[in-house]
Formats: structure tokens, sequence, C-alpha cells
């Protein structure tokens, strides 16, 4: 038996030892394009824009909260504030969007074997807001989007998480909220908080101390040496045409390799210069 | 022969064979001086030595397996065997058995506390980056094991490859890398399958 969660693997060394390993899937790394592939879900451009977030839709979908429900706009900012998504929920979301896919999409006769199965207690078919399948009908596919929108999740019968067999008992080895992890590199290098983060130092700063701040971090960077590995200039990314540039983005504008060396030395400069300029 | 003679030709040698750099055809001309040329070297011929060399590490089946996918037409997608993937890494010794042993020893793996598999996939363009090629853009699967630690894990050759798949390929199957995932997770991580090798049972 060779399952890596159960029955582990048995290894054999260069040296003819032996010995077993077990192996259960921890987590699923990726960035937000490979998520949406992944998981089936709509991803950041959707109105439900975070699969592990109950209550939080985006901001762009101009959706308001007038009643003071419990939902959230992604500007929201306080992690208490958020209702998680466990496990469970999305496997009930899946089972949902399955039921309305029958019902919506293939028709009466769909919505007939439904109802059949209600009537001899294969049931019960129940749909989120607790009531049978029959408040469903007549539905239309375009009813169907709109509940794909809704639930923030895209139906793909052959998608990883429309299988069953992955989290059922005895040994469901797949929990989509528990093992999904963001690819921290993406979130924070590639366009994201670093990027911005730099940007508003370098405007807040620039504003209170009233110099421009990127001939004097330019020469700065000139004075380090890099590993002869990260063959990055530095000096340049604080160029003018650069800063008009990051104006104009309202960002400042790198990639992850440059942000990643840059980092350091803009935290050793703030050390060193901003101890003397109180902001 | 004399020198003038001996370099021409050696620069015809090297515009005559498919493009290989000058360190590579050095190292092949330096063998071939040591040990004499083999009488196998046709292409084929190579593809079947490494056959044969990966062959050594079937215990737990064959290092590359197939994986049907649904789609517009049915199909199929090579994808590595983890399982003999990890036997063979192990194996051979060096940096991963070194590795794996350190990572045993400090945190040892039981049926109650496993080792978490980490599976990390990413949609990559091979090539010259100044002139991407969007029709070579792959999905590629890789997976490490979290117990291993940041400092390991933030190396690139603490990653098994478990899967490179072209994207256009992808899009005739119905929900892309979703599926090619779903095989994997399904294959390898649950396969459940007794085999029987010539030392017993595994």
């Amino acid at each position: 038996m060779c399952d890596l969660q159960e029955g582990g693997i048995l290894l054999k060394g260069p040296d003819g030892d032996h010995c077993r390993i077990w192996i259960q899937l921890g987590c699923l790394v990726q960035d937000g394009a490979a998520h949406r592939a992944v998981f089936s879900v709509k991803g950041d451009s959707g109105t439900r824009c975070c699969l592990l977030c109950r209550n939080i839709i985006s901001k762009r979908s101009k959706l308001t909260n007038e009643e003071g429900g419990e939902i959230l706009l992604t500007d929201n900012v306080k992690e208490a504030d958020c209702v998680f998504t466990s496990d469970n929920d999305i496997w009930n979301s899946i089972q949902r969007l399955r039921t309305n896919y029958g019902i919506m999409c293939l028709g009466l006769w769909a919505y007939f074997l439904l109802w059949c199965g209600f009537v001899l207690g294969e049931g019960p078919y129940i749909c989120h807001v607790g009531v049978c399948c029959l408040c469903h009908w007549p539905r239309s596919k375009a009813d169907f989007n709109l509940w794909q929108q809704a639930s923030g999740m895209n139906y793909q019968p052959h998608g990883l998480l429309f299988d069953d067999s992955l989290h059922t008992s005895p040994r469901p080895i797949l929990k989509p909220a528990s093992q999904f992890m963001h690819d921290w590199m993406h979130l924070m290098c590639v366009g994201g908080v670093c990027q911005t983060t730099i940007y508003l130092f370098l405007e807040g700063a620039g504003k209170k101390t009233g110099q421009n701040l990127y001939p004097m971090i330019a020469g700065y960077m000139a004075l380090w040496t890099l590993p002869q590995s990260k063959s990055i200039n530095l000096q340049s990314l604080f160029s003018t045409k650069r800063q008009k540039s990051n104006k104009e983005a309202q960002t400042f504008k790198c990639n992850a390799s440059e942000v990643l060396a840059l980092m350091p030395i803009l935290a050793m400069f703030v050390l060193c210069h901003f101890e003397i300029w109180p902001l | 022969m004399d020198r003038d003679s001996k370099l021409r030709r050696l620069h015809y040698l090297g515009k005559k064979l498919p493009h290989m750099t000058a360190s590579a055809l050095a190292g092949v001309l330096e063998e071939v001086q040591k040990h004499g040329a083999i009488d196998l070297h046709q292409r084929k011929h190579i593809r079947e030595a490494t056959h044969k060399e990966l062959s050594k590490y079937d215990e737990y089946g064959p290092m590359f397996c197939e994986v049907a996918l649904e789609g517009e037409q049915p199909c199929t997608a090579t994808i590595v065997n983890l399982h003999a993937l990890l036997f063979a890494a192990f194996g051979q010794g060096g940096g991963f058995y070194k590795l794996l042993k350190d990572t045993m020893q400090k945190t040892p793996p039981t049926p109650h506390s496993p080792y978490q598999l980490i599976l990390y996939s990413d949609e990559v363009v091979p090539g010259n980056v100044l002139s991407a090629d969007n029709r070579r853009k792959c999905w590629l699967v890789y997976a490490s094991i979290a117990q291993f630690g940041s400092e390991v894990l933030s190396q690139e050759c603490a990653w098994l490859t478990l899967a490179c798949c072209r994207s256009s390929f992808l899009t005739h199957c119905f929900a892309g890398i979703g599926q090619l995932m779903k095989a994997i997770i399904k294959k390898k991580i649950r396969m459940l399958c007794v085999i029987f090798k010539k030392e017993g049972f595994y």
C-alpha cells in the first residue's frame, strides 16, 4: 500500500538504510490567477472577491450596505470584522451550485427528477434559504449566472472542488479553506503592498521635510554594492523620470526582484536618517 | 595534421552539429578522447539510456505516468510519479537525501503527524524574457515539504517538479488546470495500490 497519507512511503538510502515517511496535503500555494483557475472561483475581480471571507464583497460592485447588515466592502481593514469561511461552507456552496445548475440550466426534466427525489425522500434538496427546490422553478441560465456571481464560484463539474471523493469520509484530503495559501511574494512584491508603502512613504516624508527624497536615496543606493548574483541598478529606480512615472501610477514602479533587493537598504536609510528628522 | 587544420576542423564540427555550447562540445570531445566513442550514439539510444536509468527507480511505478483528462476530446497529460521521484531523489544520495535525513532527525514523521506537502502551481513563459512567446506558456506544478523550513523552501532546488503542461493544451480540457490538479492529487497523493516488486512488499 503506498498511500502517502496513511501507509506512507518507504525510502531506501544510498547506503541501504530504510526509512518511512508519511505525507499529507498541507496547502496549495498560488497567486490570484492560479487560485481562480484551480479553485473555480471568480477571484479578486468578482463581486465575491475572497473565497475565505463570507461577508466581504468588492467595493467595485457598487453594492452598498444600506440595511446596515453584516456585509463589508473590500475597504474594510479590520480582521475582527471578517467572518471567515470554513471548509464545510465551501463544500455546501459547491453542493448548492450543483443543485442550482440542475434546476436552472438543465430545465424541467432536472426539476422533475429533483422533485421526485424530494418526494421519495432521497432529498431533502434544501436551498440556501431553507426552502425546497420547488421555489427555484422556473429559472433561467441568467439566474444561474447571477447565482455564480453571488457565490463567487464558477460551475466547473470537472474542477478540483467538484470531486466529492476528495473530501468525503473515510479519508478526506482536500480542505479548500484550510489549505488555501496566497503566494505572499505576489501579494507583497508584484505591484503590491511594498510598492504602495514605498510610494506613500516617499510622498509623505517628502511633504513633511520639504525635500525631494528621490535624489537623496539614489545617492545612498550608489554607496551600496550588491552581491554579484543581484545585478540590479537600484540607483536608477530613483531617477527623475521614474519619479514622474511613479506619481502618475500612484505607486512605486519596480518588479519583485528589485523591491526585494531594495527594501533592506531603504529600511537602513530610514533608520539612519529619520531619527534626526522627526515626521 | 597541423594546428591550423585541427582548429578549422573543430570550427566546422561546431557549425555542422545541432547547437550546443562551446563548453558542452569541449566536454564531449574530452570524454570521447578519454574513454573512446560509444557504439550506441543515435538519438533513440540516448532516449533508451535515459529510460533505462529511470527504470532503476520504478519500485513505486514508472517515473512518468499518464493521466486521462476530459475535454472537447479525451486527452492525456504526463505527470511525474511523486512516489517514484521521492524514492529516486532519496536513493541517489546527495543534497535531497541529506535534507530529508536532517529533517527526519529534527521532526520525525509519524502516521499521526505526517509531513505537510505543499503544492505550488503557476503559469510561466519559457524562453527569452525580452521576447516572450505566449504560445509556449505552460502551467507548472511543484511540490515540497513544509517541514524543510522557510530557509530551505526559499531555494529553488527544494522544489520537485510534478507537471509541466502547455496552457494551450489545458484550455481544451474542461476546467483546465483545475482538472489537472485534481488528477495529480487523486492519483499521486491518494494512490492506493499494492505493489509487489522483486524485493517484496512495499
